[in-house]
């Protein structure tokens, strides 16, 4: 029996519809539903993936690998069976890699527009100018005291936000602030 | 009439537009364009404030930040901002300013008969004279010089505005737009480098703005800089501080220029910039120089009124007299006379000027080696007394207005916040920025490098410097403006006119040359602490414009050099920065993010009373009617003790612990073992902190052979995992073991009570919940409502109890079930009071217990002390002191008592007789018990355990109240533990 569906730990401000300045490009917003699992060590090794590189993500059409600090990674797939992803992955894990299944404990949040890049520097430190930050680029921050998981998926900008949980409705009430300027756009969950 | 003083054509002004705007009450007008400062004196308004301490008539002084006079209150209501400065306030229609610390008018003020007893207020005086009665302190003198002091009223209600924080990173940055920010910036841009060009002004130029010549030059460079895609140019922004890894703050004034932001904007904006490269090319200041009364309205620096007749088109004054000791101040007055204005007498310390041919062309008079030793005039200057410096006769001529100039300071604020050392440069007699020590440099006239064309050299070179530092080598090159026989700055260094009366060092806060020499005479000599005996150069613009003045009064006080004296320390912030910008997004609920377990919105929806516990946000009881007190806490408590409660209990730290010696690593980090514990089994754990002091308890389960799940106490969840990371890290990096937080991945609920059994039987599947197959301390695997649970029997309550772990998208969904399940056996949702309860009730300890000053053995925990092997704490917990026999020790109290009458209270102290001083130890969790219905919790008290069985009183003095209390065991509740294996 497969589990019912999960709610959104975004809560009820994660609605579709447009929000702050009319007018102008807004940024666009949507949850991503997706299963996440963390997998961890020194010499980890998982059959059949390329963990990356620090500072890195491997991004292909389904599903992405974010190196999210020394000797951790984040697996993140399309949502599948409860549970199904980390056992499969813990299947393939060498005898010195960890793999916890991350699915609820994480978010997602993909923004993205011309002015994605501006709204995030209202509170994030690093440097996301694409000479500095790219397509397949990873980093782990604070954002407004909230650590996350940044991964630029394309050139537009879009960017995925990896949050915790317990932290997702705060991190999009600090977003609907930084990106009322520019109004925002929230998109169903895709 | 309208604009008395503007001048017929001119200025960097719209004329085709007015604004309307009022001061002190009175209707004016101006043009977009004009600052405050320059819209009053257009309209013959020179009087704008009185002095901080003597109450002196003030007027406007300066055209930039570094006025000390023209401080005003701006706007109104919940708007209202004092201390503005009318010089760099931009004129919007409808603006509202009143002038500061006057009464009743300002015309007419009555402290400043201050002034008259001048002579008792000097240096130290507060200091000397408001000493004793101490009682007096607050009360009385307090009052006294707050109402005599201080500038001007804050608002008193929320300020309506938004303001916000910004991250910016660049190669290079550029701080200031004049002829060497310019270049600099162009130079930087054009190589390919990122730069920020921030000026603190609306318009971009500095100096250029003042030089028509030269407006096609300036023009060019901005539109060349607007093209440049990686220059960002951010006006209105002053660059506050220059902080340790090249890391500036600035300040962008959004929307001041406003009468209110626009919808959905901010009114400003601090930028934390990370630049590889700054180039400081922030100019240089004008000082003036001392003599009595120099404080008049109708004293201007020259650059000052130059400014204002060339960038604003106003005439500053009608009859002007200019004193000077270097050639920049003749520009100036030929500045004003060519703008139409009567400059009447140039008088020059020295005994030669190049520039004195040019004023015989205009007919203005100079006296060279000429002093002015006072003026006429209170609130306003009408005449000026001339004297030569070899003596003789003193002249009096009439002038409204006196254009002084002692030469200029480069502004070295933001490279003295480097440490980078300053250096004398005799030529102009001020300091200049020494060798850089971050990655920065000066230039222009900053750098003690003045006039355009070699400022604007100077200017590309740094540029090109900076950007070549960052990498980026070739740049084309641009055209500079040609030289055009600028003046040369040098002057005779010249400081104070001495003679009879009040000669300011700093106008702002009203210290005379006379301050500075007592302070000497005080013993006050080293410029640092004359700067805080007088206050000198430490009101809000930091001596910008004459702190070098009492430097120089100091120095020959001293009988040394200047270069010897030196400057006082420059801090940021280089000019003030209001708390609403510094603040940004951080007020209110933003201060911190909330946390929200997964159950949140059920809580919400089902009447939770809300307490923020850290950042979390956790139910504290449950009522639709949101009753207070303890009826709604006592019977969800019931609840627990006769039927069955669920809490939400998700904030609770959880860890994932994997690998071949998680076993092991738990052993060393717990004082009890773990790699014996069975698979399928949990175990309460204790965890001491190096020093020996309890750090942390919590069950932690054996999932598989090499996987366990540890909990910790919900505050100390992130400290415990960064004190596994420092000792797996950095003291045993050779055992393998990987652990993660899973705190946000699982909703758990803790259901307890004497019908919990029976209640989860109703939704739990695929798990054997007897007692036999399950007992007390297993874990199992289940689901509800189809949702994947994890099971584990543990108790924090005292009664029979299961907690319900599944991944936190089910929370809701598997805690309905649970309710729906329990609802034939009475079961109610619990909140953190009740749990409290039953945990006081049980004897469980928590924060108030576990404080950071308590070992295991003063808990009670002696037996949970591995005998076999070492885990942190174990030696520097079996310290001499911390094993001593009159430590106090963990018990229980009750009151004698059964009524409610009588309140016990958390921090009271445990004594012997009611009134006796001794204490004993105290109270740390109080409650009212559900159990044995009265008041009753845990104490630390000396010799605690041996005295079970005693009467003592706990005294809570500052409610005089002293309640009878039995000493008993901590455990309230069921001592065997019976119900939790029930």
């Amino acid at each position: 029996m497969s589990a019912p569906e999960r709610l959104s730990p975004f809560g009820p401000g994660l609605t579709p519809g447009r929000d702050g300045a009319a007018g102008g490009t807004p940024v666009i917003l949507s949850e991503r539903r997706v299963d996440i699992v963390q997998v961890m060590g020194a010499e980890a090794a998982v059959a059949g993936l390329a963990l990356p590189k620090p500072g890195r993500a491997e991004i292909s059409s389904d599903a992405m690998i974010v190196w999210i600090q020394p000797s951790a990674w984040l697996v993140i797939r399309p949502r599948g069976v409860e549970g199904a992803l980390a056992k499969s992955l813990a299947g393939a894990a060498g005898t010195k890699t960890a793999v916890v299944d991350q699915s609820h404990g994480r978010a997602v949040l993909r923004l993205s527009g011309a002015h994605a890049r501006d709204v995030l520097a209202k509170g994030c430190r690093i440097d996301l100018h694409p000479r500095a930050f790219s397509a397949g680029s990873a980093a782990t921050t604070t954002i407004d005291h909230i650590t996350v998981t940044i991964v630029q998926v394309d050139a537009t900008p879009t960017y995925d936000l990896v949050l915790p949980a317990n932290f997702a409705e705060a991190f999009l009430d600090w977003l609907g602030m930084s990106a009322t300027e520019f109004g925002y756009e929230i998109r169903p969950t895709a | 009439m309208s604009q008395s003083h503007r001048l017929p054509a001119g200025g960097r002004i719209d004329r085709s537009r007015t604004i309307r705007f009022s001061f002190d009450g009175r209707g004016y007008e101006g043009h977009p364009g004009d600052t405050l400062a320059s819209a009053l004196l257009a309209n013959g308004v020179q009087l704008v404030g009185r002095s901080f301490k003597y109450h002196r008539p003030r007027g406007i002084y300066a055209a930039g930040p570094d006025d000390p006079n023209a401080l005003v209150e701006l706007r109104s209501g919940a708007r209202q901002e004092p201390n503005t400065r009318a010089t760099t306030a931009e004129l919007y229609d409808g603006l509202e300013a009143t002038s500061q610390n006057r009464w009743p008018s300002l015309a007419f003020d009555i402290s400043s008969v201050n002034s008259l007893f001048g002579r008792f207020l000097g240096a130290g005086f507060y200091y000397k004279t408001f000493m004793w009665p101490a009682s007096f302190w607050e009360k009385v003198y307090e009052p006294i010089i707050r109402r005599a002091a201080g500038l001007g009223r804050a608002a008193t209600s929320p300020d309506p505005d938004t303001y916000e924080s910004m991250h910016a990173h660049c190669d290079v940055l550029v701080v200031g737009s004049g002829a060497a920010g310019l270049a600099a910036a162009r130079a930087a841009g054009a190589a390919g480098a990122r730069v920020i060009l921030a000026e603190q002004d609306f318009e971009l130029g500095g100096g250029l703005l003042l030089d028509q010549a030269r407006e096609a030059w300036r023009r060019t460079m901005v539109e060349a800089l607007a093209a440049m895609p990686e220059v960002r140019i951010l006006p209105r922004t002053t660059v506050f501080g220059f902080y340790e890894h090249n890391v500036l703050g600035a300040v962008e004034r959004v929307a001041d220029h406003l009468p209110a932001p626009a919808e959905h904007d901010v009114r400003q904006r601090v930028w934390t910039i990370r630049a590889r490269q700054t180039v400081l090319a922030t100019g240089a200041t004008e000082r003036p120089i001392a003599f009595p009364d120099n404080d008049r309205p109708g004293i201007m620096l020259a650059s000052a009124a130059m400014t204002y007749a060339r960038r604003y088109g106003v005439r500053p004054g009608e009859r002007i007299a200019v004193f000077a000791n270097n050639d920049t101040a003749y520009d100036s007055a030929f500045a004003l006379h060519d703008a139409g204005a009567n400059v009447g007498i140039i008088v020059d310390v020295r005994k030669n000027s190049l520039r004195a041919m040019g004023a015989h062309e205009r007919n203005i008079a100079v006296r060279l080696g000429s002093a002015i030793v006072g003026v006429r005039g209170g609130r306003q200057v009408s005449a000026v007394a001339i004297r030569a410096r070899n003596g003789g006769a003193e002249r009096v001529i009439d002038a409204d207005l006196l254009c002084v100039s002692g030469g200029w300071n480069p502004a070295v604020h933001l490279a003295s916040h480097t440490r980078a050392r300053l250096d004398w440069d005799k030529s102009i007699a001020a300091f200049v920025p020494g060798t850089p020590v971050q990655a920065e440099r000066s230039a222009g006239a900053a750098l003690g490098v003045f006039g355009i064309a070699r400022a604007a050299a100077d200017g590309a070179r740094a540029g090109l410097e900076a950007a070549a530092a960052t990498g980026f080598t070739s740049a084309p090159a641009f055209e500079l403006p040609a030289a055009d026989g600028e003046s040369d700055p040098m002057v005779e260094a010249f400081w104070e006119v001495k003679a009879k009366g009040k000669s300011f060092v700093d106008l702002q806060n009203d210290v005379t040359s006379d301050d500075i020499r007592l302070a000497h005479r005080e013993g006050y000599t080293h410029i640092e602490h004359a700067k805080r005996y007088t206050t000198h150069s430490m009101a809000t613009d930091q001596g910008k414009t004459s702190g070098l003045l009492g430097v120089a009064v100091l120095a020959e006080a001293r009988g040394e050099s200047i270069e010897k004296v030196g400057v006082p320390t420059y801090r940021p912030y280089v000019s003030p920065v209001t708390w609403g910008a510094l603040a940004g997004r951080d007020v209110g609920h933003h201060l911190q993010p909330v946390r929200r377990t997964p159950l949140h919105h059920w809580h919400v929806r089902n009447h939770g009373i809300f307490l923020e516990t850290g950042l979390w946000l956790r139910p504290l009881y449950y009522s639709a009617t949101r009753e207070t007190g303890w009826e709604p806490i006592l019977k969800e408590a019931r609840a627990v003790r006769q039927a069955v409660g669920i809490c939400d209990v998700s904030t609770l730290g959880k860890i994932d612990v994997q690998g071949r010696d998680a076993g092991t690593f738990l052993d060393r980090l717990y004082t009890n073992t773990f790699s014996t514990l069975a698979v399928g089994r949990a175990r309460y754990g204790l965890m001491l902190r190096e020093d020996g002091m309890m750090f942390d308890d919590g069950t932690t389960s054996r999932l598989s052979e090499t996987r366990y799940l540890m909990t910790t106490t919900t505050a100390k969840a992130a400290e415990v995992l960064a004190h596994m990371e420092f000792h797996h890290q950095t003291v045993w990096p050779e055992l393998d073991v990987h652990y993660c937080t899973v705190t946000d991945q699982w909703a758990q609920m803790s259901v307890a009570g004497p019908k919990t059994r029976l209640a989860l039987q109703g939704c739990v599947e695929g798990l054997d919940l007897s007692n036999e197959a399950f007992p007390f301390m297993g874990v199992g695997e289940a689901t509800i409502a189809g949702c994947p649970v994890r099971i584990y029997r543990v108790s924090f309550s005292g009664e029979m109890a299961y907690e319900v772990a599944t991944p936190a998208g089910y929370g809701e969904r598997v805690w309905e079930a649970i309710l729906e399940a329990g609802k034939p056996h009475g079961i109610l949702p619990y909140g953190l009071e009740a749990l409290g309860l039953l945990r006081i009730e049980k004897g469980h300890v928590a924060g108030p217990e576990l404080n950071g000053q308590t070992t295991a053995r003063d808990l009670g925990f002696e037996k949970m002390m591995k005998k076999k092997g070492d885990f942190i704490g174990r030696v520097n917990g079996e310290r001499p002191a911390l094993m001593a026999p009159d430590r106090p020790r963990l018990v229980g109290i009750r009151a004698v008592d059964p009524s409610f009458e009588k309140r016990l209270r958390g921090g009271a102290h445990i004594v012997e007789k009611p009134d006796s001083k001794a204490s004993l130890g105290w109270c740390t969790s109080i409650t009212r018990s559900v159990e044995l219905e009265r008041w009753l919790g845990l104490a630390m008290i000396r010799q605690g355990p041996e005295r079970i069985g005693q009467r003592l009183y706990a005294t809570y003095p500052l409610k005089n109240e002293v309640v009878e209390v039995e000493v008993c065991s901590p455990h309230h509740v069921d001592p065997e533990n019976l119900r939790v294996r029930a």
